[in-house]
């Protein structure tokens, strides 16, 4: 019998601005008899992640208000998943195209909220129509993220996880 | 332990890229205890001067107060007055006038001579206030005693509105002013004979 930890079959595996990202590209109508959980994160076939928050939960981090869109406990750590707007379906063909640059740090930044809330290791997904997304940051990406997210004077104010995107992709 | 995941697998996480976070900035209230002591100095020393000119204040106003006050007060100084040696009058009499002869030459001599003059207050013990009774008859029967002096007119008609025992009183002062002018007119031309004589 095999323990070692069974791999996630990701569709692409692809390194970008010092993350690696990992892609899973599927037809979301395949998934639609399926419970919410697996619609959701339909990369895991075995024992799915558990719900702990989906939606409205607010998790701080310095100047940061992360608002992921649910998390999962998953294993030792909670996975954070972060909801893209509507668009297109995501394929093996387009999605270089269509994964913006700034949804990516809005993942890793509220991982990050999560991670510093619940006091354990987090892992960064993004949801995307046809696609889903985990990002497995650089120490290098780590620190232009908790740079651009520590406050500098007191009374700042706060920023969405798309204003730390912004500053993200705006430090060189 | 804090981080992102950075392997996803069935069963969990792996490969944990740590991350400190973002200690909170401290607030601009803070200061050092230092700067609070210079202030609470400086304060003390603004104070100290707003005492110290309170204290100026009211002694200056009090000095320029009592300045006023002895100035008020104080009567104007009188013009600087020759005086001679004060003649004793209580025993010349009108009718004596050879006898007065002797005592004019005493009278007009110089300051510097001793005199046996009496002081003033014995003097105005010796002074008898009596009345000339040849005047005395003459005010009963007319109605106003000093119309004869026509210099004593105008005091007469300012006390002619006074009850009739003022009136007697202060001609008995008057009369007894008159009687010690007489003599000195009548001693002067005495006094200066003598003065030629020399």
């Amino acid at each position: 019998m095999n323990d070692a930890p069974a791999e996630l079959r990701w569709s692409v595996v692809e390194p970008w601005d010092g993350v690696r990202v990992h892609g899973y590209f599927f037809v979301q109508h395949m998934f639609a008899t399926h419970d919410a959980v697996r619609k959701t994160l339909p990369i895991f076939s075995g024992r799915l992640p558990e719900p702990v928050h989906v939606g409205e939960s607010e998790f701080r981090l310095g100047r940061l208000i992360g608002l992921p869109a649910g998390i999962y406990l998953h294993g030792n750590g909670f996975i954070c998943l972060t909801q893209t707007d509507e668009s297109e379906d995501h394929t093996s063909a387009n999605w270089r195209g269509l994964l913006r640059p700034q949804d990516i740090w809005a993942a890793l930044a509220n991982a990050v909220a999560v991670s510093a809330a619940m006091r354990k290791p987090a892992a960064a997904m993004l949801r995307a129509g046809g696609a889903l997304y985990f990002f497995a940051p650089t120490e290098e990406a780590m620190q232009k993220l908790m740079q651009a997210l520590t406050p500098t004077e007191e009374g700042e104010p706060p920023l969405s996880s798309a204003d730390v995107a912004q500053l993200c992709l705006a430090t060189p | 332990m804090l981080g992102l995941a950075t392997v996803l697998t069935e069963q969990g996480m792996e490969g944990i890229v740590p991350f400190v976070p973002p200690a909170s900035v401290r607030p601009k209230a803070v200061q050092p205890e230092r700067v609070d002591s210079v202030d609470e100095a400086s304060e003390i020393s603004m104070g100290t001067w707003i005492l110290v000119g309170v204290i100026a204040a009211v002694m200056l106003a009090s000095a320029l107060g009592y300045w006023i006050s002895v100035k008020m007060a104080a009567p104007p100084r009188s013009k600087p007055v020759m005086t001679r040696p004060i003649q004793d009058m209580t025993s010349v009499s009108p009718d004596a006038a050879g006898a007065a002869d002797a005592q004019v030459d005493i009278a007009s001599a110089p300051v510097a001579v001793a005199s046996p003059v009496q002081p003033p207050a014995s003097r105005a013990e010796s002074l008898p206030i009596t009345r000339n009774p040849a005047r005395a008859a003459v005010r009963k029967s007319s109605e106003s005693v000093f119309v004869s002096n026509p210099e004593w007119s105008s005091q007469v008609r300012r006390i002619g509105d006074v009850d009739p025992v003022t009136e007697r009183s202060t001609m008995v002062i008057l009369d007894a002013i008159h009687d010690v002018q007489e003599r000195e007119r009548q001693v002067r031309p005495a006094a200066s004979k003598e003065v030629t004589r020399e």
